[in-house]
Formats: structure tokens, C-alpha cells, sequence
């Protein structure tokens, strides 16, 4: 009797609730893009007309071509570094058990845990103590940065790694040395290339973390040499025009770019 | 190739005893199969074989050699292993060139064996393939490829048959077999399935509970089960538990006398294969027992036939389906003489 109903009702709440969900998280990017192209310079609604001038604007501020730069550093050594370290860990836990391999677990993916303010200022005050005891400057130094940094991204390539390592049939890994591999080989030629996927989006995962990093970063930089994120906040404290919307929109195409063309030659997707 | 020589081998993981003593000449060119249920210690033997576990005690020679506490990439032995195990970023030929790379195989004695390994287990076609564009028989067959191209030693087994279907199984199972004889490879298979391994293997070894039950030809543990567990475990077993009586004859609990040699005082308990039971109208051999046909169930190419006798008592029957005239007389609720001669009565340690 309901025959002439064609759509099924359940598939039409399902599509509806899909594009509600899409939609609530491309609202925001959707609006900064646009933003950044409105003409009045206090953000008024509808905008009065349509302008580039905001990213030449952008382009001409020397603190956010700076900031850009020394976050790109700053998110790229962190994101190499991180891997590295992450690995290795994430080998350690999952291939040898060892005692206490839970605590270490939790101590890796602690950051993940803590609001970044927190850990901010908790290493804040650790770099403060250390430097009296080390007689060395950390607070505003690239190092001091950098470590922190790495801390950030270690627990990504922990979990993305360990993840990975324990779908693997660890029988692969035997098989190598069985057939002559010592341990290093074993690594290199086996184990290693079947985590590309999984160290791949670490890398990427972690250098998004470093690179749009703000809390963490905010009590450790020195005047003068501030990453992009710093740059932009600090920007927005004298001025509420539409240039930073600009640098929004720069920073999405940057990172969605990189995350397309990773995902060209190693399926993230898999992964994540 | 070469022989294999484990003397007393104990494993333990923690308090937990996974092998105990277990000691086996296997010699150059045999097939022996590990059988038994699952924990039962066979995969763990093989491991310390190829050097993945190392044992508590005992030691364990290929050749001449000790190889007890030589790691397992110098071991030179090759193994296939239940998932498969390929590297699944390697194609066909790669996986199998692996092993050949690491033994510093020159490169153009290198490119003969991989081809040579290919044919030998057709699979040249699919050189180029990645083992997920492979079926499960096909990763299967690449995997010995790679284990033997290697030229190892030994050739381990772990179950390789048991994540293929019925059909595939009993296909590669044979092909195992044939590779085995003709390169004559001294071989070890561990399975959990009684058929593969009588199937196939020139000895078998017959584990439980980390213990070595019996060591014997397929014809020999079938026919001659030690113990009571090698008699269930292996096919299907009436059994008799009783006494002996001052007389000198074996009593069952249920009263029957069963008639058997070689008979001591402290036999407790004697079996007879259901196959060897034959049913009939009148007494027969050296045994006969009054019984009441209970049930009867048809499975082609014989009959299963559950027989009781003394009130309590059930014995098992296998009729085979020989001729129609045979199975007529096989009613339920119809009384019949079950019959069995003295040699087919096996006396079992418990």
C-alpha cells in the first residue's frame, strides 16, 4: 500500500545525518575562506564587496612570512625527529615485552592527555628549573622549542606505529630471519617497509601537531622569533581585519596540499 | 639435506611445562609428522627446531652439527608457516629471491633457482603478483617455494595446510608430499589433523600435554595404540575396561569376557576398531557379543552402527557398505552378534 514510496526512509535519514555532519565541520573552513576575501576591514555581514588586497597584505607582514618559516623548520626537524624516536618505541613495546611496558605506553601517549596550556607551562617551568641547574638556556631557545615539540609528537607515531605493528603477523618477521636475516636486516627489509604506511601518516600527523601548535609554543619562544600560530594571535590582539583569514586560508591550502599528495603515494586512509 | 637429532628437549614458560624430554632420531629424507590437539607442544618443538624459542634443556643437532644456541637465521633451515608469512610489499619472485639474497647467492645462480623455484610449484605465471593478489593455495605454494629455494637443511612445517579449504588441502597436501620424495627433504609437519598425517608421513609422533605418547609408522599406531589417548585420538576405539581374572582372561566391568593377547595381570583396559566389529546372525570368531542394534546412521561408503549390550554398555560398529544385502539386516531394535577376532583386540596403557 506504501509501494509508491520509493525512498526508504531509514537510507534518507542516513544520507540527511551524513551531509548534517560534513557540514558541520566544513562550516568553519568554509567561512574563513570566504572571509577572506571581504572588502570592509572590520568584518561586517554582508560584506560590501570582494578583495584580494587582505593576502597581499599577508604576504607584506614580515612577522607572518617569518613565523611561517621558523614553524616550518620548527614542525619539520620535530616531525623527523619524533618518527625516529616514536619507532622505536612503538617496536619496543609491541615486539618485546618487557616489565612495566603499560606504564611506559601511557607515559608516551600522555601529551595526547593533558590540555595543552598545561603541559605548556608545565615544561615552562621544568626548562626554568633545568636552567638553573644546567647553568644553559632552554626558555627562547630553538632547542628548547624543539624538544617540546617533540614531545608532541611522539604519542602520534606511537599509536599509528603500534597500531600497525600489532595487525602484523609477527610469523612475517620469522620468516625473514628464517631465511637468513639478521635482526638488522630483518628491520630494514621487512619490518620497516610494511610500517611505510603507518610512518608515513605519523610523519604527517606529526608535523600538522608541531605546525599549528599554539600553547605549548606560547611560554617558550624568545621575542622576535615567533612561529606562525604566535604570529597570528599576536596580530589579532591590535587588529581584527580580514588579513587573518587570509593567512587561514594559506596555512588550509598548505596542509590539505601536503595531506592529498601523501595520501597519492601512500593510502593514509588505511591507516588512520 | 640431512638428519635431525633432538635429545631430551624441554621447554617451560614460566611454571608451565610446554615439552617434556623429548628425544627423536629423525633421518635424512624422512617425513615426520608432529600430531596432537592444540597445546599440545608440536608447534613448540618445531620452534625450537628453527630456533624462534630457545629450550629450557636438551639439546638439538641437524647433521652433525649443535645447532642448541645457534640463532635461527644460521640455522639454514626452511620453514612455511600457517598465515602464509610472504612479505606482503615483495612480488612472487622477490619474496622467494629474499632468502637467496641473504645467503649471498651469487646473482645469476640467484635468477636460476627463484625460476626454478617458480616452476616447481607453478606458479611462474604469477612472478610479478603481490601476495594479496593471490588465493590462500597459491601464497601457500609461494611459501614453500621461498622455504626450499633456499636449499635448506630441514623443512618445517607448521600446519601449512589448516587456512585452506577442504579441496585445496588435500591437493597441496599431496604435492608436499611429492616435492618431499623427489628432493628427498628431510621434512617435519606439525598438524592437528590425524588424516594429513597419515596421510603423508613416514613416522608420526603422537604428542599430548608436552609428552611424547608414541613414535611409530601411521600402520603402526593406528593398528597398535599404545595408550589410551593414542587410541582416541587416532581414529575411533571401543573401549573394555575390566580385569583380569585368576583364570588368566580379561573380564570387563559390564561381565564379557574378551578374548586377547599378550595379556599381563595389570591390563585394565582392551579396544577394538569399530571396523573390525562384524555384525552377523550367529557368533563368530574368538568374540562374540549378544547386542541390540540402537541406531543406525547411513554415511555411503559405510555404515555406522551403535550396538548395546548388557543393559549399558554401547558399542560402536562400522559396516562397510559393500553390498545392499548387508546393510538390510541393519535395523534398529533388531538383535544381532557382534564379533571380533583376538588380533584385533589392542591392550592400551591408560
Amino acid at each position: 500500500m506504501f509501494s509508491f514510496h520509493r525512498i526508504n526512509p531509514g537510507a534518507l535519514a542516513l544520507r540527511f545525518f551524513v551531509v548534517l555532519i560534513y557540514g558541520l565541520m566544513l562550516c568553519p573552513l568554509f567561512f574563513v575562506v570566504w572571509l577572506s576575501f571581504f572588502k570592509d576591514s572590520i568584518l561586517y555581514f554582508p560584506p560590501s564587496g570582494y578583495t584580494l588586497s587582505w593576502y597581499v597584505n599577508a604576504w607584506n607582514n614580515q612577522a607572518f612570512a617569518n613565523g611561517l618559516i621558523f614553524s616550518l623548520k620548527i614542525a619539520f626537524i620535530a616531525a623527523a625527529i619524533g618518527v625516529v624516536l616514536g619507532v622505536v618505541a612503538a617496536i619496543g613495546i609491541i615486539r618485546h615485552p618487557f616489565k612495566g611496558k603499560q606504564i611506559v605506553n601511557t607515559f608516551l601517549l600522555s601529551p595526547l592527555l593533558m590540555p595543552g596550556i598545561v603541559a605548556g607551562i608545565g615544561i615552562y617551568l621544568f626548562y626554568i628549573q633545568a636552567e638553573n641547574f644546567l647553568d644553559k638556556d632552554l626558555v627562547g631557545t630553538f632547542g628548547g622549542l624543539l624538544m617540546a615539540h617533540i614531545c608532541l609528537t611522539i604519542p602520534w607515531t606511537v599509536r599509528m606505529v603500534s597500531a600497525n605493528l600489532h595487525g602484523l603477523d609477527p610469523s612475517i618477521e620469522e620468516a625473514a630471519r628464517n631465511l637468513g636475516a639478521n635482526s638488522f636486516k630483518v628491520f630494514v627489509r621487512v619490518t620497516l617497509p610494511m610500517l611505510r604506511p603507518a610512518i608515513v601518516a605519523a610523519a604527517l600527523f606529526s608535523f600538522i601537531v608541531s605546525f599549528e601548535n599554539l600553547e605549548v609554543s606560547l611560554s617558550l619562544v624568545a621575542p622576535g622569533s615567533t612561529t606562525l600560530p604566535i604570529a597570528v594571535m599576536q596580530y589579532l590582539e591590535f587588529n581584527l581585519d580580514p588579513t587573518i583569514a587570509a593567512v587561514a586560508t594559506i596555512q588550509i591550502i598548505l596542509l590539505g596540499g601536503i595531506m592529498l599528495l601523501t595520501d597519492r603515494f601512500v593510502k593514509i586512509s588505511q591507516v588512520v | 639435506m640431512a638428519n635431525v637429532s633432538l635429545q631430551n628437549l624441554k621447554k617451560q614458560f614460566g611454571t608451565a611445562v610446554a615439552v617434556s624430554d623429548f628425544s627423536l632420531q629423525i633421518e635424512d629424507g624422512e617425513l615426520v609428522a608432529f600430531l596432537g590437539p592444540s597445546g599440545c607442544g608440536k608447534t613448540t618443538t618445531l620452534r625450537m627446531i628453527a630456533g624462534f624459542v630457545a629450550p629450557t634443556s636438551g639439546r638439538i643437532f641437524i647433521g652433525d652439527v649443535d645447532v642448541t644456541h645457534m640463532p635461527a637465521h644460521k640455522r639454514n633451515t626452511g620453514m612455511v608457516f600457517q598465515r602464509y608469512a610472504l612479505f606482503p610489499h615483495m612480488t612472487v619472485s622477490e619474496n622467494i629471491a629474499f632468502g637467496l639474497e641473504m645467503h649471498k647467492v651469487p646473482a645469476v645462480e640467484r635468477d636460476k633457482r627463484i625460476k626454478a623455484a617458480q616452476d616447481m610449484v607453478r606458479m611462474t605465471n604469477f612472478k610479478d603478483r603481490y601476495p594479496r593478489q593471490l588465493s590462500g593455495g597459491q601464497q601457500q605454494r609461494v611459501a614453500i617455494a621461498r622455504a626450499l629455494a633456499i636449499q635448506p637443511k630441514v623443512f618445517l612445517l607448521d600446519e601449512p595446510l589448516s587456512n585452506l579449504d577442504a579441496k585445496l588441502r588435500q591437493e597441496v597436501r599431496d604435492e608436499v608430499r611429492a616435492l618431499q620424495q623427489n628432493l628427498g627433504l628431510t621434512t617435519i609437519f606439525v598438524t592437528h589433523d590425524q588424516e594429513e598425517a597419515l596421510a603423508i608421513s613416514d613416522r608420526m609422533v603422537i604428542m599430548h600435554d608436552g609428552i611424547v605418547q608414541q613414535v611409530g609408522t601411521p600402520n603402526d599406531l593406528y593398528e597398535r595404540p599404545r595408550n589410551l589417548f593414542v587410541a582416541d585420538f587416532l581414529g575411533k576405539m571401543n573401549f573394555f575396561t575390566g580385569s583380569v581374572n585368576p583364570q588368566g582372561a580379561f573380564v570387563s566391568e559390564s561381565g564379557v569376557l574378551i578374548k586377547t593377547s599378550p595379556l599381563t595381570e595389570a591390563v585394565k583396559t582392551v579396544g577394538v576398531r569399530p571396523e573390525r566389529v562384524y555384525l552377523a546372525n550367529e557368533p563368530m570368531f574368538d568374540n562374540s557379543i549378544r547386542v541390540d542394534i540402537k541406531a543406525v546412521a547411513y554415511l555411503g561408503s559405510h555404515i555406522d552402527v551403535t550396538a548395546q549390550y548388557t543393559n549399558r554398555s554401547l558399542l560402536r560398529c562400522q559396516v562397510a557398505n559393500s553390498s545392499a544385502i548387508v546393510t538390510d539386516g541393519l535395523r534398529v531394535g533388531s538383535s544381532a552378534w557382534a564379533n571380533f577376532k583376538a588380533d584385533d583386540c589392542v591392550v592400551l596403557d591408560t
